[in-house]
């Protein structure tokens, strides 16, 4: 029992980074029917902005941003992420509006390289070893459980984020407009909703997600290399795919369907099988889309819409 | 003094959304030609013909939707022409459509406050000015809902009603009666008949009810194969040859 509980936690952490990840892509898609290649090298930006960039590579490497506080390094972070994310809006997306999705994903694999082979240029290709708050990984003694804090400190900091990124679309005036713009974008841009704002704020949440992601995540992966958000990014995409595309709250079920999954793979496959995890895992997804087409959570104005 | 009066009574003139001599072409195909309109403010124009006549085109051109091949638009004497409907709409063009396009995943009430936040109103006035609306729609008890759960005829109400939250001083309501029963068409009748007084708005009506046309509208203006065949009072119009036998020809060789 003892031994289950620990992997539902571990589940509900390894999902809340997933569905983190899943929003920030599922966002975009939603609005722009943009699938975002490039949500993975802003997750790892976030990350290698916390370490002196252009050193010789040692095992660990130096703190720069990251040696602040915390509450600093949140903020710092989730800036230099949401700045680069609204850049790439300006720059890339924003000349490419009126081009065909197929062009838009195509435009989001070359950001997707220019920015990995920039953190290579600046950074090398070697891991590097980050000691990013290591009280955090301390453990917590419960009931015959040892939680980790940074699985408590996930799980907390997604749902805090979950909440209140729901009730901003709810409620705030932009929110509304962000949802208009999301189910019919050229009605809403006909009854005067202003697109480069409501697609800049998207991109800015979407920013802010991958900053998030890689904080919550850096702790407990304490290596990163410049293809290390890749992975993050991908599993938010078949988050999003699984939970049914064009739902945000398709996407978060689909994240933590995938976290769920995972992690009982890793945890009750035959030991001569588990290096093989992820395999058996992607297996799931195509079964899943083989049965459900249209997601786990599919929305009824999908299919004409793509 | 007088010549003040005179450019008063000049702007007055041009208070108008108005096409003239307007031809639009597809593929070499008119669609509509040489057709001149206008609609003054506060009155309820009746715009009607049989399918194909070109009455939607027309009414893209008069939002911006369409650019015509040749001819003016106007509004309220300033040359309009290659707006974008965005653009047409913030002048105080609104338009409703024929297949609705409501945000099926936002509430009713949302559907019209977005149109109202967008044309720059505060999140708190765009609420109470959609919940005002709705209300004269007879939405109000429905405002949670989301639009798209409503029944049809109830869509076409929003429709309306989120073509009124920004306030537009001209409203281009496309078939609104297309699908309802003869008690709903009464109802609906009633709430166009008052948007003049209750909105301050001018209406074009894009409408194949008869009855719902004839007893709503101050003057008419009758399409045939992408002309101008009669304008009119509607008694003028029913009293009209061109308009008995062009429009309803089938009925009158009988």
């Amino acid at each position: 029992m003892t031994q289950f509980l620990q992997t539902c936690l571990d589940a509900a952490s390894l999902g809340s980074i997933f569905a983190l990840s899943a929003l920030g892509i599922g966002l975009l898609f939603g609005i722009l029917r943009l699938a975002n290649v490039a949500h993975g090298e802003f997750i790892s930006t976030a990350a290698y902005s916390l370490i002196v960039p252009f050193t010789s590579v040692a095992a660990a490497s130096e703190l720069f941003i990251g040696k602040w506080h915390w509450a600093l390094v949140i903020p710092t972070v989730c800036a230099i992420v949401i700045v680069l994310a609204l850049a790439t809006e300006r720059f890339v997306f924003r000349p490419l509006r009126s081009a065909s999705a197929p062009v838009l994903m195509m435009a989001s694999f070359t950001v997707s390289y220019i920015l990995q082979n920039t953190i290579l240029m600046v950074y090398g290709s070697q891991a590097r070893g980050v000691n990013l708050w290591y009280g955090l990984t301390r453990q917590i003694q419960w009931e015959g459980l040892r939680i980790p804090l940074i699985q408590i400190v996930t799980i907390a900091v997604t749902a805090v984020l979950m909440v209140s990124l729901s009730l901003f679309l709810k409620y705030s005036r932009f929110g509304i407009e962000v949802r208009a713009a999301a189910e019919d974008f050229r009605m809403a841009r006909y009854l005067g909703v202003r697109a480069n704002r409501v697609i800049g704020i998207a991109f800015a949440i979407s920013g802010l997600l991958a900053a998030a992601v890689a904080l919550l995540y850096l702790p407990q992966s304490g290596t990163i290399n410049y293809a290390w958000g890749s992975p993050l990014a991908l599993y938010g995409f078949v988050a999003v795919v699984v939970g049914g595309m064009g739902s945000l709250p398709g996407a978060v079920l689909g994240g933590f369907s995938i976290g769920i999954a995972i992690t009982m793979l890793q945890v009750y496959l035959p030991p001569e099988l588990k290096p093989f995890r992820d395999a058996f895992a992607f297996a799931l997804v195509i079964v899943v889309l083989v049965v459900r087409p249209n997601g786990l959570f599919p929305t009824k104005h999908v299919m004409k819409r793509v | 003094m007088d010549a003040k009066i005179a450019e008063a009574g000049a702007a007055r003139a041009a208070e108008a959304l108005s096409v003239a001599g307007v031809t639009v072409r597809f593929d070499g195909l008119a669609a509509i030609s040489g057709v001149t309109l206008s609609l003054a403010p506060r009155e309820i124009v009746g715009l009607i013909g049989p399918n194909g006549a070109g009455k939607t085109t027309l009414v893209n051109v008069l939002t911006g939707f369409q650019r015509p091949s040749e001819g003016r638009l106007e509004i309220d004497g300033q040359d309009a022409l290659g707006w974008s409907p965005a653009k047409v709409r913030r002048a105080g063009v609104a338009r409703s459509f024929q297949a609705g396009r409501l945000f099926g995943k936002l509430t009713v009430l949302e559907n019209a406050q977005v149109a109202a936040i967008a044309a720059g109103m505060s999140q708190r006035a765009a609420r109470a000015r959609a919940a005002g609306i709705l209300e004269q729609v007879g939405l109000g008890g429905q405002l949670g809902q989301l639009a798209g759960s409503l029944p049809y005829t109830d869509q076409r109400r929003l429709d309306i009603a989120r073509a009124l939250a920004s306030g537009p001083k001209y409203v281009l309501l496309d078939e609104p009666a297309a699908g309802m029963s003869d008690a709903e068409c009464e109802d609906l009748m009633r709430i166009i008949r008052g948007l003049p007084d209750r909105f301050g708005c001018a209406v074009l009506l894009i409408e194949h009810n008869m009855h719902v046309v004839m007893s709503l509208s101050d003057r008419l203006h009758v399409l045939d194969g992408g002309r101008t065949i009669v304008t009119g009072t509607p008694a003028e119009v029913q009293a009209n040859q061109a308009f008995l036998s062009a429009y309803l020809g089938a009925e009158v060789a009988e």
